[in-house]
């Protein structure tokens, strides 16, 4: 058979087209030469040659620590080593770890070592490195329109955001009447949620380069903050800083570029804090290492002056003012601190003098550890002064709860039983204003779930749950439970203990149980809260529940406890499951819930109450994703201002009424307008006349002085008889 | 020491041990122990079955009744809550009773062996074991034998009482039930025991009265009297009681069994079986001649006879055995020839064969001359019947009777009818001689009534059912025992006054005139009882005897028609005092209306208090009655009431706590369910309306205060405003110098690491050199290392690439080839096919040609032969051709159609090769 086959040879098969590219790039060698690994060391000891050895021996050893070194060059000059040398690691990683650790680090007494990488050595140690000071770039002052120009809106009216799908739009709330477009709805205004600052100034959107800052009567953009990727946004509490989080580390290139807000040691970070108003990076952070990330990881103090971080068994405070530097220069070491916050006011401290600004207070707490109990401390800052602890034990975990005028704290300890099968919660309430920082505690025999301080008040609502009932997820087992201190007073209603109003003692003022409820909201203004149950689709019953702590008629309200400072009565109950969200409006007089198509599709739209649960406005409206207030700056009017208003609130009221009654009907609204131009007309003849008597030497008397003495007064009894009806009727005679 | 818990089969085997060490009781202990632990309720009592057989064996041997009756008590209490444990106490009881009578019928026949070779012992009674029996558990102890037969007896009728309750009245164990109430019968029966017979009939009334009374109740297994099925059993165990009862001749319990019976049957929807009726009216007909209600008896007899005429076995023979008995019983009836005044006892009994009323001699004689009984009846009773029914004649009955009687005597029916019929006989043949005779010579009529044996009587009894006779007023006479004389009477009230003459004088006064005789007795003032009895009668006698016909007829007839007249009179009376009660009622109440002012004489007056009395006490029961009545029915409101206030009291509270609207706790008394709804409602609607109120109210003020707020606000925004472009100088130059400052900082920084390092620098050129040297050599190595590798591997490639693309090519080669050569071979096949074909047709055409000449030098020679067929001998037939020419049946396919098939394949090549030279030539 073979020799079928002679014509084909194996040596004569073409070849010349099969692909090689694979080979070659795996035989490539695409290594240039790299220097990362190496580290220059300054500020070694001068040695004799002979020393060489021991020197390198201890410096290995020494750099070891940051990863293995491969090769270290002594570099020798007449016998003598030159005090510098080169040392290359493994990788690059461990330069530059080698580099942090060592870098100023002491060797001893006299020898400071320096360490460098290369491309510092290529920067800065070059010979023609220019010594020139150059100015940084700063950009360009631009005058800003007036941000907080709504708040000048003539009929004092609140702005929210409503966004739908792609669009977002901003309006005037009207009450119950078509709310009015403040600028035109905008697509892809963000990539996903808006946010405004804390006083309502700025609004903030999201995009892929970054943050954009919002503001003015027509929303202009203001400014950007270009970090990549922000997943979370937070703002200092005078709005002035703006801490940005991104999931990607930043990248900065070695190169000094103009339009990179960030200097190289922000390499790596991913936690940014800009200027607002000026749009500059102020700052930049890393991740502390091995933490469960915590938003927001910054915390502010109430005048921004100071901002801190919670790291590994410590808290790093930093002074705004001082180009964030640390306070003190260190952090402030705790051993395993849990969590931390600041009083969201300056508190005017029994202590201090009249006259001395109001203190910034941080409270932070530890747990539980082998030789020591479970502490919560108070400390003053700057001078971190302590300013009281509180021992706790069996406590499973902390968090505070701060009164909005941070007059109170209340510390949540949920603690557990010996056996740690059933957790219960102590309420430790501190008020902050009095003496010696007493505790007053408050025993539940739940688990709490939710707590709310009544704004600019004390009291407070709390949703707890039994644990120990069974799971039937079917059964409503939260306790709504609303607390407030007591009150004695006797039958005049004149408060009896004086004590009582500076150490104050809660009581329960009626626990509500069998309930699905798990969120609570108070009005701004206070007075009224609400209790709702959210997320729980398909419950049947009302959800939302509206209640009054101070119900005028006392003898309807729902109270148990009757020596408190509170008439409690539920004045709503309203029936809206397929909420998702809530916000009151900043002045506390209606409650907005929606249902966002980011939760769920079913009913999408949202519904604002008044105070008393009353429905004032309400839109189903697909695809809709976020309702949201503008939050406004604390009033500018004094205590005694405001006094006055509520003093005269009657022709207040008046005004008002006609006012609305304007907006609510046209007719009505020409009617008064025509009053009102009668009433001008008028006056202005009026005046014209008195012009004219006042010419002639006249003067008005319009006012009669009437006599009220009882002669002067005459009694007129008037007697009037109407007759209603009138009928004749024929009566046969019966003797007929 | 608690007993271990045990398995069954254990339980059993442990027994057995107990046993086999001789000690019987500890092992029935042991038994009951198990089987009264409460452990086997749950267990699956055909499991426990056998133990508790076990334990009733032993028990009836160690003859321990209570702790039987103990251990099936507690085992029904244990295992009755199922069906299947019910069944198996049903077969429990059964094996009990099974042990227990097999046990008495061998202590009996024991008893009876010993009985006979005791005889001869003279009874072991000795004082001696007198005393050990006396702390001896076994009473058996010699010469109490006796005594040991009866206490088996005892003990056996206290098992059939325990079983009996243990069953009773549950549905699911009913059978068994009425089987041992069927055995207990037969133990009374054959040892014959009568007392306990009667209190086993009473405790089965018991039992039935209990059913009876738990049929209302509603409660599981209770037995259900309205199924048919049920009921039937009954009703036979009180048909057999009365049979064993009449067998036991206990006549008095067969009454009240046959009253049992009686109530069953009405109970029952279903006839019983004609068999079983008919025994029980046989036994009734039993029971009611033993009483001597000859008349109940031949109506049951007569009802036997009905029934028993279904029987299909019955013979003739028994037919005329019971229509003579049936005629006979009817005979004896007594005579009823007078109504009976006042209350009749037997109208009572005459319900128990469901007869309406009491029937009468002459219907039942009447029904019996029925041809069909009577024509079955034995000749004798015919003429019997004949002879005192229809030519009865006291004067030729007595040889009429001669004749008939010794006839009769013979029959086994006729002797117990012997006492009745004689009895009857001979009152029929005193009251024929009564009309016959005014008056007789005593001796004259005893012989006149003296009968032929066995209704032979001696003169003394004759006088004594004479005397009989008047007692039950069939005749009245006077016997003159002085002269011998009896004379009869024929008027019943003849004796009232004392003597005919004056019974002649009132006659003849009553013909005179009514009037008369009244005015007479009037004067009499004494009103005795005796003396009213008589005035009444006289009374009668007087109606009596202006009726029709009385005074002709008979003394019976006109004592008939007296006692029709007083039952008459009886209910006149009944009647109009009945009216006279009305009219009195009325009159009162008229009386009282009218308010009578007539003054009451003494008589009216004390009639009038006593009424008033009554009146009064009426009156004063109907007020404590309707006292009693308000005063529960004011307790009634008054708990109403209280329950009414206790739940609104609730509702209030309920609603109070919730703290919306408050009611006063203290109306809950006069609070009603639609006032508290309506209140309620009013209550929220108004708090409702409060609220709303209240609330807009609140609504309003938050709304204005805000509004004033922000009005006077809007002036301190506007200076404000000013001062924004200030602020943000002010901030950004604030920035701004911060970022000088920082750049400055930098700036020093970085300057002295430059002083630093510059320094440095010439070392770190000639390091970098160095390194630079260093790599670029490491990175050449690496180079010309990888070029080597890469050209190596590029020759494999190509290798390996040229040897896969020669293979393919051959593969593809070898493959064309292949199909090359299978083309090849195809050709090839077909070619020589085809040649084939052609050959074989050539050689056809060769053969035929052959052939063809073959034949022609055939017949050229066969002509030859002709022509020289005398001249020369048959030539030899030598030639294969003919032989050839015949067809061979082994053709080939392929030359089926050739002419001449030619197996050409079985020719040789010579041979061929001769056919072709054959064929040319």
């Amino acid at each position: 058979m073979a020799a079928v086959f002679d014509d084909i040879r194996l040596e004569d098969i073409p070849v010349d087209d099969v692909d090689m590219q694979d080979l070659e790039e795996t035989y490539a060698v695409e290594r240039s030469i790299e220097f990362d690994r190496y580290v220059v060391v300054d500020g070694a000891p001068v040695a004799p040659e002979a020393k060489v050895g021991a020197l390198q021996k201890v410096l290995t050893k020494l750099f070891s620590q940051a990863g293995s070194v491969v090769d270290m060059d002594v570099p020798v000059e007449e016998g003598r080593t030159k005090g510098h040398l080169f040392i290359e690691f493994e990788d690059a990683g461990a330069a530059r770890r080698a580099i942090k650790m060592f870098n100023g680090k002491k060797l001893d007494v006299k020898h400071r070592l320096w360490v460098n990488g290369l491309d510092d050595m290529e920067r800065y140690g070059r010979p023609d490195f220019s010594t020139e000071y150059r100015e940084p770039v700063v950009p360009e002052f631009e005058a800003t329109e007036y941000p907080r120009s709504w708040l000048q809106d003539e009929t004092g009216r609140d702005q929210f955001v409503l966004q739908k799908g792609e669009m977002t739009a901003v309006f005037w709330n009207r009450n119950n009447l078509q709310p009015e477009n403040v600028v035109e709805p905008r697509r892809n205004w963000s990539n996903s949620i808006l946010n405004f600052s804390p006083h309502g100034t700025y609004l903030f959107s999201f995009h892929d380069q970054g943050i954009a800052s919002w503001g003015g009567p027509q929303f202009k953009r203001l400014r950007r903050f270009a970090h990549p990727d922000v997943k979370a946004i937070s703002m200092s509490s005078t709005e002035k800083y703006l801490v940005t989080f991104s999931s990607e580390p930043l990248e900065v290139s070695d190169e000094p570029n103009e339009a990179c807000p960030f200097g190289p040691e922000s390499r790596g970070h991913q936690l940014c804090i800009w200027d607002v108003a000026t749009g500059v990076c102020v700052k930049t952070f890393a991740l502390p290492p091995q933490q469960q990330l915590q938003w927001p990881m910054v915390k502010w103090s109430f005048d921004d002056k100071f901002c801190a971080r919670l790291g590994p068994g410590a808290i790093a405070v930093y002074e705004t003012e001082k180009n964030f530097q640390l306070l003190g220069g260190k952090v402030m070491k705790i051993e395993d601190v849990q969590d931390f916050s600041f009083a969201p006011k300056g508190i005017k401290l029994a202590s201090n003098r009249p006259n001395d600004p109001p203190s910034t207070v941080m409270v932070y707490w530890t747990p539980e550890s082998n030789n020591q109990s479970c502490k919560a401390v108070l400390i003053e800052l700057p001078n971190r002064r302590v300013l009281r602890t509180i021992n706790l034990v069996q406590v499973t975990d902390v968090s505070f709860h701060w009164q909005n005028q941070a007059e109170f704290l209340c510390v949540q300890v949920d603690r557990h039983t010996k056996s740690r099968k059933t957790i219960f919660t102590n309420m430790e309430i501190c008020s902050l204003t009095a003496r010696e920082f007493p505790f007053e505690k408050v025993e539940i025999k739940d688990r709490c779930m939710r707590f709310a301080w009544e704004p600019n008040s004390d009291r407070f609502v709390i949703i707890s749950r039994s644990e120990n009932v069974n799971d039937n997820p079917a059964i409503a087992k939260n306790v709504v439970s609303f607390y407030a201190p007591e009150k004695k007073v006797d039958k005049k209603g004149v408060i009896i203990d004086k004590e009582l109003s500076i150490f104050k003692k809660w009581k329960l003022v009626r626990a509500i149980d069998g309930k699905f409820s798990n969120e609570i909201t108070w009005s701004p203004a206070g007075r009224f809260v609400c209790v709702a149950a959210i997320g729980k689709i398909g419950s049947r019953n009302e959800n939302i529940d509206f209640y009054d702590m101070d119900y005028p008629n006392t003898e309807k309200i729902i109270n148990t406890a009757t020596d408190v400072n509170a008439t409690l009565r539920d004045v709503a109950h309203i029936n809206y499951a397929s909420a998702t969200d809530y916000e009151w409006d900043p002045s506390g007089r209606y409650l907005a819930f929606w249902s966002s198509a980011w939760k769920h599709k079913a009913e999408n739209g949202y519904k604002v109450f008044n105070l008393a649960g009353a429905i004032v406005r309400e839109e189903l409206i697909t695809d809709f994703n976020n309702f949201f207030w503008r939050p406004r700056p604390d009033s500018l009017l004094s205590n005694s201002e405001k006094k006055k208003v509520r003093k005269n609130l009657k022709e207040w009221s008046a005004h008002f009424e006609e006012q609305d009654a304007m907006e609510a009907d046209s007719a009505t609204r020409e009617l008064i307008l025509k009053r009102r131009n009668w009433l001008d007309e008028w006056s202005k003849y009026r005046e014209a006349c008195k012009q004219t008597l006042s010419e002639s030497g006249l003067s008005i008397c319009d006012c009669v002085e009437l006599s009220t003495k009882d002669e002067d007064c005459e009694l007129v009894e008037e007697i009037r008889e109407t007759v209603v009806e009138e009928s004749t009727e024929e009566v046969p005679f019966f003797e007929e | 020491m608690a007993p271990p818990v045990l398995r069954p089969e254990n339980a059993l085997k442990r027994a057995d041990e107990l046993i086999s060490v001789g000690e019987p009781q500890a092992a029935l202990q042991s038994l009951l122990d198990y089987i009264t632990s409460r452990r086997i309720r749950f267990a699956d009592p055909a499991a426990i079955e056998p133990i508790v057989f076990k334990f009733l064996e032993l028990g009836v041997e160690l003859k321990r009744g209570k702790v039987i009756k103990d251990g099936l008590y507690q085992y029904r209490k244990h295992v009755q809550s199922s069906t299947e444990g019910l069944k198996s106490v049903g077969a429990v009881s059964r094996r009990f009773i099974d042990l227990i009578e097999k046990k008495m019928s061998s202590e009996q026949a024991k008893a009876n062996a010993e009985e006979s070779t005791e005889e001869d012992l003279e009874g072991g009674v000795t004082p001696e074991n007198l005393l050990i029996s006396v702390y001896e558990q076994d009473q058996s102890v010699g010469g109490f034998n006796d005594e040991a037969v009866t206490s088996w007896l005892r003990f056996t009728w206290e098992s059939y009482r325990t079983v009996l309750d243990l069953l009773r009245n549950n549905s699911q164990l009913e059978i068994t039930y009425s089987g041992v109430v069927n055995r207990a019968m037969q133990f009374c029966l054959k040892y014959n025991r009568k007392n306990e017979f009667k209190r086993l009939a009473d405790m089965l009334r018991q039992h039935l009265d209990a059913a009876n009374y738990q049929q209302q109740k509603s409660k599981q297994y209770t037995v259900d009297l309205s199924d048919p099925d049920t009921l039937q059993r009954y009703l036979d165990q009180r048909i057999l009681q009365v049979n064993v009862s009449v067998k036991l001749g206990l006549w008095h319990e067969a009454f009240r069994s046959i009253e049992d019976v009686h109530h069953l049957l009405s109970m029952s929807t279903r006839d019983p079986k004609p068999s079983v009726l008919a025994n029980y009216y046989q036994n009734m007909a039993k029971v009611f001649f033993v009483s001597s209600n000859y008349l109940l008896n031949s109506v049951a007899l007569q009802k036997f006879y009905d029934l028993y005429q279904q029987n299909p076995k019955a013979t003739d023979e028994d037919f005329k055995f019971y229509a003579s008995q049936l005629v006979l019983s009817a005979l004896s009836i007594q005579q009823d020839d007078l109504p009976v005044v006042g209350y009749d006892p037997l109208a009572r009994l005459a319900g128990f064969l469901n007869l309406e009323s009491k029937p009468t001699r002459s219907q039942v004689i009447e029904a019996v001359s029925d041809s069909k009984i009577f024509s079955r009846a034995d000749e004798p009773v015919k003429k019997l019947y004949e002879l005192l029914n229809s030519d009865f004649d006291v004067n030729t009955l007595k040889e009429s009777l001669a004749s008939l009687l010794p006839e009769l005597n013979s029959k086994s029916y006729f002797t117990q009818y012997v006492e009745p019929l004689k009895s009857f006989t001979i009152r029929k043949a005193f009251i024929s001689a009564s009309k016959q005779f005014g008056s007789i010579k005593l001796d004259e009529l005893f012989e006149h009534t003296s009968l032929p044996s066995p209704f032979d009587l001696s003169p003394l009894d004759l006088e004594k059912s004479l005397l009989q006779a008047a007692m039950n007023d069939y005749v009245s006479f006077s016997i003159d025992h002085d002269a011998g004389v009896v004379s009869f009477m024929e008027d019943p009230f003849e004796l009232l006054g004392g003597s005919t003459a004056t019974n002649a004088d009132d006659e003849q006064r009553n013909d005179d005139g009514y009037e008369e005789t009244h005015v007479e007795e009037e004067p009499e003032p004494i009103l005795t009882r005796n003396s009213a009895v008589r005035t009444q009668l006289i009374e009668l006698a007087k109606a009596l005897k202006e009726t029709e016909g009385f005074p002709h007829a008979s003394y019976v007839d006109k004592v008939r028609m007296a006692r029709n007249e007083l039952i008459r009179q009886n209910n006149a009376i009944i009647a109009s005092e009945k009216e006279a009660a009305e009219e009195r009622a009325r009159q009162l109440e008229y009386e009282k209306q009218s308010a009578s002012g007539v003054p009451l004489t003494a008589e009216q007056v004390v009639e009038e208090r006593q009424r008033r009395m009554k009146e009064e006490k009426e009156a004063a029961e109907a007020r404590m009655e309707a006292e009693a009545r308000r005063r529960a029915e004011e307790k009634r409101e008054r708990e109403l009431a209280a329950i009414n206030e206790k739940t609104m009291l609730k509702m209030i509270e309920d609603i109070n706590a919730k703290g919306l609207i408050f009611i006063d706790p203290k109306e809950a008394k006069n609070m009603t369910l639609e006032k508290f709804k309506k209140l309620t409602v009013e209550l929220v609607s108004k708090d409702k309306k409060d609220l709303d109120e209240r609330m807009s109210h609140a609504f309003k003020r938050v709304d204005h205060i805000e509004r004033a707020y922000r009005k006077l606000e809007a002036p301190l925004w506007e200076k404000d405003a000013q001062k924004q472009k200030e602020r943000d100088l002010e901030s950004y130059n604030k920035l701004k110098q911060m970022m000088v400052e920082k750049a400055k900082k930098d700036h020093e920084e970085n300057l002295r690491i430059h002083d630093r390092l510059v320094k440095i620098y010439p070392s770190y050129l000639h390091f970098r050199e160095k390194v630079i040297a260093a790599q670029k050599s490491q990175i050449e190595a690496l180079r010309a290392e990888n070029a080597a590798k890469l050209e190596a591997a590029k020759n494999a490639r190509l290798q390996e690439v040229r040897q896969q693309r020669y293979n393919e090519l051959i593969a593809r080669r070898k493959e064309e080839l292949a199909a090359k050569e299978h083309d090849d071979r195809q050709r090839m096949l077909q070619d020589r096919l085809t040649k084939e074909r052609k050959e074989r047709e050539r050689v056809n055409k060769e053969k035929d040609e052959a052939a063809r000449k073959q034949r022609e030098i055939e017949e050229a020679v066969e002509r030859t032969i002709k022509r020289n067929v005398s001249a020369t001998p048959a030539p030899p037939v030598r030639s294969a051709p003919p032989a050839r020419a015949a067809p061979p049946p082994r053709a080939s396919n392929e030359q089926v159609a050739s002419p001449a098939p030619q197996p050409e394949k079985k020719l040789t090549y010579a041979e061929k090769m001769k056919l072709r030279r054959a064929g040319r030539a």
